[in-house]
């Protein structure tokens, strides 16, 4: 039988390569998609270092439970999850650590989100890519992860309230409140840019 | 196993039937100036070496150097520091067997590779105040 | 506008919104300029993230990455492998930022063994506390041995010269 081309292979058949401990064609999985379980990785953990850890355990994960993915979403976002449960743990071991911070503490109260103005310029229309990614990294680090979590899992990961209420364990009504507070949040802190001379 | 120990300032001439090797001691820091003020930087051609490693440290001081000889078949061993020492044998391929020693005489690591004249094997570690320790090994003959 | 009203905006414009509340959201923003721009910077906001995690790439090779993976997946699954990945994380540590080293082929090896025929073998027998890696185009190799910054092994002191 002639040797798997694991380059010109689908990501299905390597899959199912995989599971039958094919490692060269997981090998192959990880180098097609390793850049977006990173880039989640490091979107929610905000430092490079924890998000290579993280994104290499989300694979080692991957690999021993591949006999659990039935294909019922695609690989890519199987793995996201993967990944972003790795990286809730991870923040809520470092939560459990420390005390809530005064943000938090108000975010919880509400309130702070209505007072905020709103912005009228769109951002994307102003800045070049480079720059706007730039400002969006800063200001994704300035959110508290309670927030920065919700908004990457509605704005990026695409899901409904009530799944980020289960992930996050929360009610949907502090999703709600999350997801706008971060909202108002970044639209607040992209604004906040030296004006173009 | 015996170990042919010498310690030797300077050159030392090899017999045919005998490798030759140096080893430094090396303190990698990024501020500009050792505190010893014999401690040198070391030499361009390490200097270059060591920077290909990526490591954080941007300055390299030689602390010590030492040469040495293996007669083949056996292993040389060199006293580094009183902290560490190497020994290095010639295999049968041409490989060198690298045993790095702790100070109690414990082995550290023990590495099995070939090593041309120009190339160099670093053994490092993490030194106080964020610095590193380096023992690099150079074949010479 | 009430907090309630503004949460169902935004519902509203996640497509959350409950098909029988949709009419008196449409309604406010028939009416209310403000409401209008407050939807309008939510929208702009998502704009803006779309296509944020598509510059983001991992700067480690390819060999390099999928090394630390390959170990931990070739060992049983018993205890700890995790805690080896980790230890990536300390190798990186001692690193400059993996950036540069886009244009430097190196070889990460973890106590595998080279495949046949590469030219070079290069094998670390120990019990894993020292991480290997060699630099094809300089010919150096790095052998970084796992201990803390107080380091009993060879630290540079004053009867050598140096006292750190």
């Amino acid at each position: 039988m002639a040797a798997m081309d694991h380059s010109a292979a689908t990501d299905d058949a390597l899959v199912q390569a995989a599971r039958t401990g094919d490692m060269a064609a997981f090998e192959e999985l990880i180098a097609r998609h390793r850049d977006k379980i990173y880039a989640r990785a490091y979107t929610m953990m905000r430092n490079e270092d924890e998000a290579v850890d993280l994104s290499q355990e989300a694979w080692v994960k991957g690999w021993q439970r591949l006999v659990q993915f039935q294909g019922e979403s695609s690989f890519t976002t199987w793995m996201t999850r993967i990944v972003i449960n790795l990286c809730l743990d991870q923040l809520r071991k470092r939560k459990r650590q420390r005390a809530e911070s005064i943000e938090e503490m108000d975010e919880e109260s509400g309130g702070v989100e209505r007072q905020m103005p709103v912005v009228t310029v769109n951002p994307t229309e102003r800045l070049e890519r480079a720059e706007l990614r730039v400002r969006i990294d800063e200001a994704l680090g300035k959110l508290s992860e309670a927030h920065r979590t919700v908004l990457i899992l509605h704005e990026f990961e695409h899901m409904e309230y009530k799944n980020i209420a289960k992930t996050m364990n929360c009610s949907i009504g502090t999703v709600m409140s999350r997801l706008f507070y971060a909202r108002r949040k970044m639209a607040s802190l992209l604004q906040d840019l030296k004006q173009p001379e | 196993m015996v170990f042919a120990s010498l310690l030797v300032a300077g050159t030392i001439s090899a017999r045919a039937d005998e490798f030759k090797f140096e080893a430094q001691l090396i303190w990698a820091t990024n501020d500009q100036k050792s505190p010893e003020e014999k401690h040198k930087a070391v030499e361009a051609e390490i200097q270059k070496k060591l920077e290909s490693l990526g490591l954080k440290w941007k300055n390299f001081f030689e602390v010590k150097r030492v040469a040495f000889t293996a007669p083949k078949g056996e292993s040389g061993k060199v006293v580094i520091s009183e902290k560490c020492s190497i020994s290095v044998k010639v295999l049968e391929d041409k490989k060198l067997e690298v045993i790095f020693y702790g100070k109690k005489g414990e082995v550290c690591s023990r590495q099995i590779q070939p090593l041309k004249t120009d190339e160099v094997l670093v053994h490092g570690g993490n030194a106080a105040n964020e610095t590193a320790w380096l023992v690099t090994l150079k074949r010479l003959k | 506008m009430k907090e309630d009203l503004q949460l169902k905006l935004q519902a509203y414009l996640d497509g959350e919104l409950p098909a029988t509340e949709c009419p008196e959201v449409e309604a406010l923003l028939a009416q209310d300029a403000n409401a209008r721009a407050l939807l309008a910077e939510l929208r702009n906001t998502s704009s803006a993230l779309k296509g944020y995690e598509a510059d983001l790439k991992l700067s480690e090779s390819r060999d390099f990455y999928w090394s630390k993976i390959r170990r931990a997946i070739s060992q049983p699954v018993t205890g700890e492998p995790v805690g080896r990945l980790s230890l990536g994380a300390w190798l990186r540590r001692i690193l400059v930022p993996a950036g540069a080293f886009a244009a430097i082929t190196i070889a990460v090896l973890l106590a595998l063994p080279q495949p046949k025929g590469s030219g070079a073998s290069f094998t670390d027998v120990t019990d894993s506390v020292a991480f290997t890696y060699h630099n094809y185009d300089t010919g150096a190799t790095l052998v970084w041995l796992d201990y803390p910054a107080e380091n009993d092994v060879a630290t540079p002191n004053t009867d050598d010269t140096l006292d750190l």
